[in-house]
């Protein structure tokens, strides 16, 4: 086929015959060839899928040829329409501009066109007044000096159904995966509902001790909002009817349909009730059940107000999804919910007993400085002054593990306070220094503290700074080997410096990598030395200074921790002083005295 | 020699404290909650008060709180706050005393500090507008 342009043969549409091609010739250009294409498929299909209507018209665009899957799609048979100006088949709002369309498409040179796609070309009109959405593709043919124009016409309405279930699935999905708060996800939820599905949405759940409660009820009328919340706040009785009564009861699906005045009087509870119900007025209401994992969760109820809509079989299977998932939603979070405020109440018994541990080794630490301070001076009694000297740094470790597991559960409430201040990272690397110096000694290791030439300000808390490096250098001196050396260093890296510690030690294996700053875990369960948390202080104290800590290890070469700081800015811009407020109010939350 | 109050809860750090005091010639007067702590002072003006934080009945700020309140600031009454309490620094800071240590504290760390609050007396100055 020469790919400038195409010549094929076709079937007038409607007589669906292979025989009655021949005597049409027409030429259209590369540019409509896919349509063509389309087109040139129809007569089988027009057999096999009677949601395409193929129709022709004339010149004054009255209908000259009709098929049966036209008849199919309108409702109107041939003979009925044959003869009738167009306009019968479609919607009347769209009449106008169908019509020029035609027009125009009648002057271009083009034989070929679509319209349609992403949206709806247009709506056609069914005998029975019903409108819908098509997609359609227009060709143009001369027939013995007459222009016939051929529509195929595709009755979109399932299509444009399921396009639009799918996103409002998806967008339900992508609501669960961004939030495990269960008030947000229902809300989400339910106002999703109410744009895709329903004018109207409430959300019974029932709770952990079996009760039901009203969780929230979402109207799309904007008018309606105090409604809503009416709605919300009802004390409704659970042992009488009431729009969610039934779905709860039978915990099934539930409809009711053409739902008229007496229904309403049937089911509410009081005069205010009433007058709630037919603000609300609900004309078909679909009950959902939902579950997780068999545990019935509560029900989803959607109202529906206008007359003529009610619940189609697909609206039901949309409705199940929905309910579905929102019963795994609210179990998931609820197990969130149920974890969080375990942590929580760990937390709280880790503040206490860490709180309440210090005044028995504050009593004993007191006695070994009264030993210490009482011990005769003669040589003799040099063994009271060992012991409790050994008293007093047995419990300053002890203290130290204490202070370690609160870090720990201030790292996770995320109230891990940093007091950021400009400090020199030369005088960072000079602590370093001078805290471990002796220790490295001690245990045989070179400490080199690389501080040449001068480095830029850091923006840190110089105390928790140094607990980082007490844990990372301090690791090191443990697990490297005597002989062996660390080194220590800051390199600046655009708007952050970065700190390293280099040892010579073992190295950590690949599969430990991952998890070494998880709490409490350690690489070996036979390793008493440490509670396992020291490395996930420092990287929690990193992360609230808003930098990143991070490691590399080679087995048998040595390991390299290093972590970022942000750097201090060039200029300190002038402090603004605020003047404590003159009415006596001091800080931001503090009301002002009542006078 | 000062005339001090102990208020803390604890009788094994009461005691030991009251052992080493006492031993420096120091006159001390206990308490074991902040109410009682109130009494005392109300009997007789201590020059130092010693002050645990997490009491039963009322606790160490509650007390400081009260005291700032019925003394109006006319005595000069400093504070130590000796506690286990977390975040020791902030509470201190509330109080508005200077003076505060962490327990476990070293004996010859809670000495040094004693003597430098005897010799400057610096009063609290609560945060809380009153």
């Amino acid at each position: 086929m020469p790919s400038g342009h195409a010549e094929v043969k076709y079937a007038l549409p409607g007589a669906i015959s292979h025989h009655a091609i021949k005597r049409y010739k027409w030429v259209v250009t590369e540019a409509a060839k896919s349509s063509v294409d389309d087109a040139l498929r129809i007569p089988e299909g027009a057999i096999a899928i009677p949601a395409d209507a193929i129709i022709s018209i004339d010149d004054r665009q009255r209908i000259v040829s009709y098929g049966h899957g036209a008849e199919a799609v309108f409702g109107w048979t041939r003979d009925e329409v044959i003869g009738q100006f167009l306009d019968v088949l479609i919607a009347e709002r769209c009449r106008e501009e169908l019509r020029r369309h035609i027009e125009a498409f009648a002057k271009e040179p083009v034989g070929a066109r679509r319209m349609g796609g992403r949206r709806p070309a247009f709506f056609g009109l069914r005998k029975s007044g019903v409108e819908f959405p098509v997609e359609a593709a227009f060709s143009m043919l001369l027939v013995d000096d007459v222009q016939l124009y051929t529509i195929v016409l595709r009755d979109t309405t399932a299509q444009r159904r399921m396009e639009r279930d799918q996103r409002f699935l998806s967008d339900v999905g992508a609501v669960l995966a961004t939030s495990l708060d269960y008030d947000d996800i229902l809300s989400r939820i339910a106002e999703l509902t109410v744009r895709f599905l329903a004018d109207g949405c409430i959300v019974d759940v029932v709770q952990d001790d079996e009760t039901i409660r009203r969780w929230k009820v979402v109207l799309a009328d904007p008018h309606k909002r105090d409604l809503a919340d009416e709605m919300q706040r009802f004390p409704l009785d659970r042992t009488m009817p009431h729009l969610a009564a039934m779905v709860l009861k039978t915990r099934r699906l539930h409809i009711v349909e053409d739902i008229a005045e007496d229904y309403l009087r049937s089911i509410a509870q009081g005069p205010e009730h009433l007058d709630q119900l037919r603000r609300l007025l609900p004309r078909a209401v679909m009950g959902l059940p939902m579950f997780a994992h068999g545990r019935f969760r509560g029900a989803l109820v959607l109202i529906r107000s206008h007359m003529g809509h009610p619940f189609s079989s697909e609206d039901v299977v949309l409705g199940q999804e929905l309910a579905s998932r929102a019963g795994y939603a609210i179990d998931s979070a609820q197990l969130f919910h149920s974890a969080q405020e375990a942590i929580r109440m760990r937390d709280d018994v880790v503040r206490m007993v860490a709180h309440d541990l210090r005044n028995p080794l504050n009593a004993a630490r007191i006695a070994a400085g009264l030993l210490l301070e009482r011990a005769p001076d003669a040589c003799e009694y040099n063994w009271i002054r060992q012991a409790a000297e050994r008293i007093d740094r047995t419990i300053g470790r002890a203290d130290h593990l204490i202070e370690q597991l609160l870090d720990v559960t201030r790292i996770e409430s995320g109230g891990l306070a940093i007091e950021a201040s400009r400090v020199p990272a030369s005088d960072i690397l000079a602590d370093v220094d001078d805290t471990f110096a002796a220790l490295a000694t001690a245990a045989s290791l070179e400490l080199r503290v690389e501080r040449a030439g001068p480095l830029p300000d850091v923006s840190a808390d110089r105390e928790r700074l140094l607990q980082v490096f007490s844990n990372l250098v301090g690791n090191a001196i443990k697990f490297t080997p005597p002989g062996g050396s660390i080194r220590v260093g800051a390199v600046p890296e655009g708007d952050v410096m970065c700190f390293f510690v280099t040892d010579t030690g073992p190295g950590i294996s690949a599969e430990d990598l991952p998890r070494l700053f998880d709490r409490f875990w350690k690489a070996s369960r036979h390793d008493r030395r440490g509670t396992g948390l020291g490395l996930a202080i420092a990287k929690g104290i990193v992360d609230a200074h808003g930098g990143r800590i991070s490691v590399e290890s080679t087995p048998g070469a040595g390991s390299t921790f290093r972590f970022s700081i942000p750097m201090a800015r060039v200029v300190t811009p002038p402090q603004e002083v605020l003047a404590p407020d003159a009415e006596g109010g001091e800080g931001y939350g503090r009301a002002p005295p009542s006078r | 020699m000062a005339e001090l109050l102990l208020v803390d809860d604890d009788n094994d750090v009461v005691e030991a404290l009251l052992e080493i005091l006492e031993g420096k010639g120091h006159q001390v007067r206990t308490a074991a909650d902040g109410a009682q702590g109130l009494m005392r002072i109300q009997e007789r003006f201590p020059e130092l008060v010693l002050l645990d934080v997490d009491m039963p009945v009322l606790s160490g700020p509650g007390m400081a709180y009260r005291m700032f309140i019925q003394n109006a600031g006319r005595e000069k009454l400093p504070i130590i706050l000796l506690s286990g309490a977390p975040d020791l620094r902030l509470i201190a800071a509330e109080v508005g005393t200077p003076y505060y240590l962490a327990k476990p504290y070293r004996l010859v760390t809670f000495l040094a500090l004693l003597e430098r609050a005897l010799r400057e007396r610096t009063p609290p100055a609560p945060q809380t507008p009153s």
